[in-house]
């Protein structure tokens, strides 16, 4: 008889094998007292334990980002900074001064302390750096002991396994061979801990928060694992394990499917031609893009140049960067949305009030239109990258003609400097569409745009007055709120009278829903980030748009967005075309 | 802004400034390790309050039981010789968002391995 256990799914992918379960506890400490003429040599011990602790954290730190990179070394970086810390030091130092305790059982108590007040918090972000103090501890308690560090060694030999146990700490999960571990299962732990991050990028699926259960499966018992939905079986039954290795086959089969896709156009069952482009953070996503079949760059987000820089980039830097992106999709669009700066993101070489609004303050093109030496050198570099390919200017939070009429000026200077032509044959200018004033005066802004990209997030905040980082009215913002899908339906309208080019950068077009929702409002191209592409590629290929326009109709009196969900949730999954389409990146 | 610098009789001053934490991810432990490193190059005492729980500047540990998330708001004030610098040069980490691009650490991988 198989057993069911279930956890919390934390890195994705499938495994089958025998359980082995590690442990690597320090010993409890004995409460010694010591003498009083021993409290300078005990002071003494711990600090030479914790530079031997911060030693090995170095050489840890140095091998986990040859390894993994400078991200997941960043991770003993912080617990380096735990054994630094001053509070927890002069604590420790108090507890054997003034409490005569050894320098073992001092460290011991303080960091018991410290456990507490942490539990109490109960808060994810403090749950989530349990494991960081344990394994601070066992770091610094084998040095006072003289042990060696926690670790997990792996011989060549060693049959591959998953590794169970009670929680595992970041300083072992990066010793986990992928070739030796096939999974990584522990009873406590959180999906946001440092360990589950090593797991991921080592591709080690892994469960977490099983419970104590898991201490009672014995080791060598055969187990399947799922890393996504968290659910274990123990000892599976000969169909159980069938069904898992058609579940890899499938995958085998899903990957397939995603490579040819990408070559295939994203056209519905009724044969409207839409397209799919990119949503782009930075340029190292090019290749992930071109490999979902990213049809363009819908929206490539330039504030990477700028926040957390201490100076304004460089006309060469930007421009190295557009071109990186413009080469990478010969003919297709690059769309360059200009800095998007303010609200709660400025770089460090600005020096910047706090604005008691700031998603109504100063931001965007109302920044770039002041600060000419910082935009000038974006247009200029966006200019020159237009050379190489297929280049389109997009501006953020317009609300006024006079701000595009500024802008279409600054880029006229921008040829004249540059030795160019003006006017006719230059960069396409559009506008993002994403303040209710450009929706509505959208025929007095079409005569200085060439093409309009519709921002459903900052739209959607500003028709319904919510902030969704706040999480009580978080659930105020909703994209497809009535009166939300009635100016999208307006845009449309406009954009065809005015004969723009219109697509949809917003998080609403990652939304399968969403994409159901514009596809019967008219909407024909997305522009989507990188890890919906791919699904929403395959979904629209489901799609019936002569459906989905009779459904919107039908439905133009819906009362809130909730029923919106519900009646197109009903749709997909009465055609079937939610399944399929979501079930193309599923594990 | 709620900036303000005040002189004392012994050189020492007090400034304090309130920020908001401008990355999705809040102040998780990398960021956390950021201010420390950043409060810990300053004589001066470095406190960070948020709701009424008021931590350490140069304790990681405190920093990260203030649990700040995305959009919450710190009040960071220096006492000491270096005090008005310590303000600047901390406030400008945490509005810088800590130099981190949105890194998603929930979501990022979801291409699984096929393992058996």
């Amino acid at each position: 008889m198989s057993l069911l256990l279930e956890g919390v799914g934390a890195s994705p992918g499938r495994a089958l094998g025998p359980v082995r379960h590690i442990s690597w506890e320090i010993p409890s400490i004995p409460h010694t007292s010591i003498a009083t003429a021993e409290v300078d040599r005990e002071i003494e011990r711990f600090h030479r334990a914790r530079a031997e602790a911060l030693s090995r954290l170095v050489e840890l730190q140095h091998e986990t980002t040859e390894l993994l990179g400078g991200f997941e070394g960043k991770v003993f970086e912080s617990q380096a900074w735990m054994i630094e810390d001053p509070d927890l030091v002069a604590g420790t130092e108090a507890y054997i001064r003034e409490n005569l305790l050894s320098a073992e059982r001092a460290f011991e108590m303080q960091l018991l302390e410290q456990r507490v007040q942490m539990m109490e918090s109960v808060h994810a972000m403090v749950m989530d750096r349990l494991a960081d103090l344990r394994d601070v501890r066992g770091n610094v308690l084998s040095c006072l002991l003289g042990h060696p560090a926690p670790g997990l060694e792996m011989s060549d030999d060693e049959e591959p396994s998953i590794v169970v146990a009670h929680d595992i700490a970041p300083s072992v999960a990066v010793r986990m061979r992928p070739d030796r571990v096939l999974g990584m299962i522990t009873a406590a732990g959180t999906r946001g801990s440092h360990s589950v991050l090593i797991a991921r990028s080592l591709g080690i699926p892994a469960v977490v928060d099983v419970g104590p259960q898991l201490a009672r499966i014995a080791d060598g018992c055969e187990l399947l694992v799922d890393g996504k939905s968290g659910r274990l079986i123990v000892d599976p039954t000969p169909a159980e394990i069938e069904s898992h290795n058609r579940a890899l086959a499938q995958l085998q089969v899903r990957r397939k499917i995603l490579a040819e896709l990408a070559a295939k156009p994203t056209e519905t069952v009724d044969g409207v031609h839409t397209v799919v482009q990119a949503n782009l953070d930075q340029p190292f996503e090019i290749d992930e893009a071109i490999r979902l079949g990213a049809e363009g760059v819908g929206l490539l987000r330039t504030e990477f140049l700028v926040i957390g820089h201490r100076e304004i980039p460089s006309e060469e830097e930007q421009f190295d960067a557009y071109r990186s992106v413009v080469e990478a999709f010969p003919g297709r669009e690059v769309t360059i949305r200009t800095f998007d700066i303010g609200g709660d993101k400025y770089p460090q070489f600005m020096s910047m009030k706090q604005e008691d609004n700031p998603y109504l303050g100063w931001r965007a093109i109302r920044v770039c239109l002041d600060e000419p030496e910082l935009f000038q050198n974006q247009l200029r570099a966006a200019v020159r990258a237009a050379d190489h390919g297929n280049v389109r200017l997009l501006v953020p939070l317009v609300t006024s003609a006079d701000e595009l009429i500024r802008t279409r000026e600054h880029l006229e200077s921008t040829y004249g400097a540059l030795g160019k032509e003006p006017g006719s044959g230059g960069v396409p200018v559009g506008l993002m569409v994403e303040t209710p004033a450009a929706v509505e005066t959208l025929d007095l802004l079409a005569p200085y745009v060439d093409f309009v990209s519709l921002g459903t997030n900052d739209l959607t905040q500003y028709v319904l007055a919510a902030d969704r980082g706040n999480p009580k009215v978080a659930e105020l913002y909703d994209p497809l709120h009535p009166a939300l899908i009635r100016l999208y339906a307006r845009v449309v309208e406009a954009c065809e009278h005015h004969h723009l080019d219109l697509s949809v950068c917003g998080e609403l077009s990652a939304d399968p829903i969403g994409v159901a929702v514009l596809l019967g409002l008219g909407y024909r191209k997305f522009s989507v980030s990188l890890s919906s592409l791919a699904e929403i590629r395959e979904l629209i290929r489901h799609l019936s748009v002569s459906d989905l326009v009779a459904l919107c109709a039908g439905n133009a009196r819906c009362e809130s967005g909730e029923d919106v969900r519900g009646i197109v949730q009903e749709y997909l999954d009465r055609t079937g075309a939610l399944k399929v389409g979501g079930t193309v990146l599923e594990g | 802004m709620s900036e303000g610098n005040e002189m004392r009789g012994n050189g020492d001053s007090i400034a304090e400034n309130t920020v908001r934490v401008p990355n999705r991810l809040g102040l998780h432990a990398r960021p956390a390790a950021e201010f420390v490193k950043l409060s810990s190059r300053f004589a001066s005492n470095i406190t960070v309050e948020k709701d009424g729980l008021e931590v350490n500047g140069k304790s990681i540990m405190g920093v990260m039981m203030l649990a700040a998330e995305f959009g919450s708001q710190l009040r960071i004030r220096a006492e000491g010789v270096d005090a008005p610098g310590a303000i600047r040069e901390l406030s400008l980490l945490v509005e810088s968002g800590f130099g981190e691009g949105e890194i998603d650490y929930g979501s990022a991988v979801d291409e699984p391995g096929a393992r058996s």
